[in-house]
């Protein structure tokens, strides 16, 4: 109970300034990684739905990205990115690639083909049937794959921490070289509780969402 | 008017799922293409709006080889209902109407009133306007799909097995509603149905197709009592009669050239009345006021005191030929008049030459 108390103490009014820059550290490479990632991650699914030959190899490149540990691409990438924001955006950039392409792609593709065929016979251009029709449709599974990279991204930047990224990471092995246990739950409870508000959130959007399309 | 020039599409890697196909559709006519699943309606509705390009031959709409035209604008005057409805799902009612408006450039408050006068064209309520197709029944789904289709007021439109999914009853209702519409559009319609008492109803003319080729072409008598070959009657129903009688409607086969007496006219022209009904073999004739309507018979013979007989029975144009003659019997008559519902006539029932009128029409 005492231990509780302190984290919160810690948190709330003996560290709070560093508390507080490194959340809004965090919150901001997660949101700029995350940005990155929507950027490349919906026109590329889309344009492989269009394309579908490309698919299938897009999907399995970006996929085996995935499946990369995050400490061996950290160790990989520092000889060439060195350390700092721009290897923490990188590694975050290919980590969300994935769900965001393979989300998108699925989620135009699996729009009822009577509805496409629909509004093809009626004489949409591509762009039109394009973002009338299939973007919207395929929105909640779009957002599902986007709330699968925000939480993915916001644990990740984590560890980030380790290439000198800061955020809560920063907290988290600080507390951890300084054998101080507080500090090291207290970084972790925020970063558990930014990616339970975050997932909360857009898990509201995409049941709203669900319901517009059916 | 649309014509078909010989029609091939070969599905890689070798399905043939049309072959030289012609087939002319006139300005105003509603063409049933018939057949059995697989044997390529679909694929020939759709190389009318280009989803599907023909491997080989032509198609004319107008004298215009549609090849030559842009797709996209091609589409746009032509309107497709398809079974599933394809109904957006997150569109509203009055947005669904208004795509093809509304992807054209028009402004939101005309598609509004457009939308509006096409509700009260297919009988729903204005109220449905702000609705979502998931909060509609199946026959007020298609309803939706049908306005959507006419919303660009085209001359053609095309429908694939429109009503398909929709229960006994409400098809027979949207059916009626079709052939209302039809009657006061006037729109050029392919109708694809596996469904022959639909094609019977609805068809001015019926394609029967069989794997990629079409049968024959010509109205539902022609294909009853003059089926080119065993699979056509075959397909029709071997007692043709008897189908003629269950299926078409009694309007289909009246004696539209009567005699009829109007009471201003003259003597005269009484006499040239009697005479031709009697030559009719018809023991009276009827007799119009000047609204047109029907108000009784005089008989031919050459006695009699003036006095009108009374109208007992008069028919719906909507009833069947079996209907018509279960009335015939029930009246004890050898014809009855087929009427609006004002009473102004539409033409003459009668049994003695319903199966002419049938067969005559055959040739
Ligand atoms: N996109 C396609 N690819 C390959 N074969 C097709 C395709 N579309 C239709 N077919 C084939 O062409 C034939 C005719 O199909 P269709 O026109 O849909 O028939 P219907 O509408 O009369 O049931 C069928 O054998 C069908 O399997
Ligand atoms: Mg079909």
């Amino acid at each position: 109970m005492e231990f509780i108390a302190n984290v919160f103490q810690l948190i709330l009014v003996d560290r709070r300034q560093v508390v507080l820059s490194a959340l809004s550290e965090h919150v901001v490479i997660s949101l700029i990684a995350i940005a990155l990632i929507s950027a490349a991650g919906i026109p590329l699914g889309i344009l492989i739905s269009r394309y579908r030959k490309y698919a299938q190899p897009v999907i399995y490149v970006t996929g085996a990205l995935y499946t990369i540990p995050v400490l061996a691409l950290f160790g990989l990438m520092i000889p060439i990115l060195g350390i700092g924001l721009r290897p923490t955006l990188f590694a975050l950039f290919i980590y969300g690639l994935l769900p965001l392409v393979r989300n998108t792609y699925v989620g135009i593709t699996g729009v009822d083909a009577a509805i496409v065929e629909a509004a093809r016979g009626m004489g949409s251009t591509n762009r039109q049937l394009l973002f009338n029709v299939e973007l919207p449709l395929a929105l909640p599974v779009i957002v599902a794959g986007f709330r699968t990279i925000v939480v993915m991204t916001i644990s990740v930047a984590t560890i980030a921490s380790y290439i000198g990224a800061g955020g809560l990471g920063d907290l988290i092995f600080r507390g951890i070289n300084t054998y101080f246990l507080e500090l090291v739950v207290a970084g972790s409870i925020l970063v558990a509780l930014l990616a339970i508000v975050a997932d909360g959130c857009l898990g509201l959007l995409e049941k709203y969402l669900l319901k517009r399309v059916r | 008017m649309i014509r078909f020039e010989k029609i091939s599409k070969v599905f890689p890697p070798d399905v043939n799922a049309l072959e030289e196909v012609s087939l002319d559709v006139q300005s105003g006519e509603l063409m049933c293409l018939i057949g059995t699943s697989g044997c390529g309606k679909t694929t020939l509705l759709k190389t009318v709006n280009r989803l599907i390009e023909p491997s080989s031959g032509r198609i004319f709409i107008d004298d215009q080889d549609i090849s030559r035209l842009n797709h996209i604008s091609l589409r746009r005057n032509i309107g497709y209902v398809i079974q599933q409805t394809g109904l957006y799902p997150h569109l509203t009612v009055e947005e669904n109407i208004c795509y093809v408006l509304r992807i054209t450039g028009n402004k939101k408050t005309s598609c509004r009133s457009r939308a509006e006068e096409l509700m009260d064209i297919i009988g729903m309520d204005r109220n449905y306007l702000g609705r979502f197709p998931r909060e509609l029944s199946g026959g007020q789904q298609q309803r939706v799909g049908v306005a959507r289709a006419l919303a660009a007021n085209p001359n053609i439109i095309l429908m694939d097995e429109p009503f398909g999914a929709i229960d006994q009853i409400t098809r027979i209702q949207l059916q009626d509603e079709l052939v209302r519409l039809q009657s006061r559009l006037n729109k050029t319609i392919i109708f694809v149905t596996h469904d022959l008492q639909e094609a019977i109803k609805l068809a001015d003319r019926i394609a029967l197709m069989d794997q990629g080729n079409i049968l024959q072409i010509g109205t539902a008598n022609e294909l009853l009592f003059f089926p080119k070959d065993d699979f056509v009657e075959n397909f029709m129903g071997s007692s043709s009669f008897f189908n003629v009688m269950r299926l078409l409607p009694v309007e289909k086969g009246l004696v539209s050239d009567y005699p009829v007496f109007r009471l201003s006219q003259e003597d005269a022209a009484r006499k040239e009345v009697e005479q031709k009904a009697r030559d009719l073999g018809w023991s009276e004739y009827p007799v119009i006021d000047k609204e047109d309507q029907l108000v009784g018979y005089f008989p031919t013979s050459e006695h009699h005191n003036g006095d009108l007989y009374p109208v007992n029975k008069l028919l719906s144009p909507k009833i069947t030929f079996e209907q018509a003659l279960k009335q015939l019997f029930i009246s004890g008559k050898s014809r009855l008049p087929v009427t609006t519902d004002d009473k102004k006539i539409i033409g003459f029932f009668d049994f003695a030459q319903a199966y002419d009128i049938i067969r005559k029409s055959s040739n």
